[in-house]
């Protein structure tokens, strides 16, 4: 669902900042587990607010989640009728696939004339609103299904890895506009990987042979214009601002930023390697 | 028969860059695949789709019928219907089937085409996972269109209504481009209030391309503050009118 800048509803809409509404607000929290048939979303729809609880109530309004899947060609707008407490919501993994939005969104359902309330933060003011329109939304929650299957969890949203069909033997990798994408370039060696990654073995083995040179070559762009509107720049120079890490110039610099945001995969790579030794014996 | 084939992906990334040129140099005997580096993989199968394809006998079809959408969508549909959903969003699928498999439909009702545009000409050819892509691509576009607007409860005609759409394909170009239009009971309900339109006064008809370019954008406008999805036949009868008079009357 698109919503476009929130200061051109005609109307004060509740937000989950207290900015067009006295001290109400709304808030969205999830809990989101995937496996490999199902995605489950716990959360809580928070109303803090004593008029839109009052219209929730008297049926005026609903409230509802808007999902979409853009890739999946995926849209579905789920009514919520409990509130301030926890409840699940399953989705087949069957029918989605990369980038899941979710936005939670109250709407009045009939014409509301004289919409007005004391929690507005002008409320002398009286308007007129039509039945569907949005009388309160909260920020989208994005979250990519990739990542769910990733081997790289504390690069969530970043670093993905795709079976690529290529008579090349060698590893590639894209910095694409919302992911680095890995590509390993034969089936067999994909599903390999993939057992491998079930089996939850051998993970910093793995950053340490293609994932900590391909981060380094991502670090090392931090500072190229080219890639500053980049989804996985974005989330990179976060990571480096709450570390208080500089953007990296040199290799030097960038490989050991990269080490510390792989924790430290070559020290763990070796005791992974000296366990099948002990295993062996 | 074949087994349900795709194209792999390094062959979508050197069509991708593929130029116009290029593209107007192609013929039923020059095929796009012929311009792709000879030691990349080309193609592969769906082994675990147990699905096989009579190629050339549906390859038959579509360029016997290359003037009946109709037709060509409704084959499509039921040689692909039993595949699972991510299988039909596959990008490489309907890649290999519009510049190999049914290459000579693509270029003839395409390319050929000297009403296509340069851009769509190459859209036709390639896909990439957006859903307007979906609708671009020459045989994706169909059989996506048949899914959205078959009503399997219409005894009389289940494809009345993509007879309809694709009669009209500013439609595919535009209002199916919004989120609502993925679920087929919104589709359903739109196209029952647009049949509902009385617009024997105007002075063009409601298939008009500038009339449904503006209503679309009008949709686009109204979806950033009402939520679309909860409207019924008679609320959207009533916005398509009140579109009309506002920007007509």
């Amino acid at each position: 669902m698109m919503l476009k800048n929130k200061l051109e509803f005609p109307y004060p809409t509740i937000l989950s900042e207290p900015i067009y509404y006295e001290n109400s607000t709304i808030n969205f929290r999830t809990v989101i587990e995937v496996n490999s048939e199902n995605i489950k979303f716990t959360y809580v729809f928070t109303i803090n607010s004593a008029f839109i609880s009052y219209l929730l109530k008297e049926k005026i309004c609903s409230a509802y989640l808007v999902i979409d899947s853009e890739y999946s060609m995926f849209h579905e707008i789920v009514p919520v009728t409990t509130f301030n407490q926890d409840v699940g919501l399953t989705l087949q993994v069957s029918n989605l696939q990369s980038k899941i939005t979710i936005t939670p969104i109250i709407s009045l359902n009939a014409n509301f004339s004289n919409f007005t309330s004391d929690e507005f933060k002008d409320s002398s003011i009286s308007y007129n609103a039509s039945k569907f329109d949005i009388i309160g939304f909260i920020e989208p929650l994005e979250f990519y299904l990739d990542n769910y299957n990733s081997i790289f969890p504390s690069l969530a949203n970043v670093i993905t890895i795709r079976q690529y069909n290529n008579t090349n033997k060698n590893i590639t990798y894209k910095l694409e506009d919302e992911l680095i994408i890995i590509f390993i370039n034969d089936v067999k060696t994909y599903e390999m990987l993939q057992e491998i990654n079930l089996s939850n073995k051998f993970t910093h083995v793995l950053y340490q042979s293609f994932v900590l040179p391909v981060l380094i070559s991502a670090l090392l762009n931090l500072k190229n214009p080219r890639y500053e509107d980049y989804r996985w720049c974005r989330l990179l120079q976060n990571k480096l601002s709450q570390r208080n890490f500089d953007y990296p110039s040199t290799y030097k610099q960038a490989f050991d930023i990269a080490q510390t945001l792989l924790e430290h995969p070559a020290v763990n790579a070796i005791k992974e390697l000296h366990q099948i030794g002990g295993e062996d014996e | 028969m074949s087994k349900l084939t795709r194209v792999s992906e390094a062959v979508v990334v050197q069509l991708n860059s593929i130029t116009d040129e290029q593209i107007a140099k192609l013929s039923y005997l020059a095929q796009p695949l012929e311009l792709i580096d000879p030691n990349v993989i080309r193609t592969d199968i769906y082994s675990d789709v147990d699905l096989e394809i009579d190629e050339k006998v549906i390859s038959k079809v579509l360029v016997d019928n290359i003037e009946d959408d109709l037709t060509c969508a409704i084959k499509l549909y039921q040689t692909f219907k039993r595949i699972n959903y991510l299988t039909l969003l596959d990008y490489k699928l309907w890649t290999y089937y519009s510049v190999n498999a049914f290459w000579e439909y693509t270029f003839k009702k395409y390319l050929k085409n000297e009403q296509t545009s340069e851009s769509f000409q190459k859209h036709a050819l390639l896909i990439n996972s957006k859903p307007e892509s979906l609708f671009a691509n020459s045989i994706s576009r169909l059989w996506w269109i048949a899914h959205l607007t078959r009503d399997p409860n219409n005894s009389e005609d289940k494809y009345m209504l993509t007879a309809y759409v694709l009669k009209n394909p500013i439609f595919i170009d535009t209002y199916f481009l919004l989120p609502q239009f993925r679920k087929r009971e919104f589709v359903k309900k739109f196209f029952d209030a647009y049949h509902l339109v009385d617009d024997t006064m105007w002075s063009f008809d409601k298939e008009d391309t500038n009339f449904v370019k503006g209503l679309n954008e009008y949709f686009n406008y109204l979806s950033l503050f009402t939520v679309l999805d909860l409207y019924e036949v008679a609320d959207i009868l009533k916005i398509i009118e009140q579109y009309y008079e506002d920007e007509y009357k």
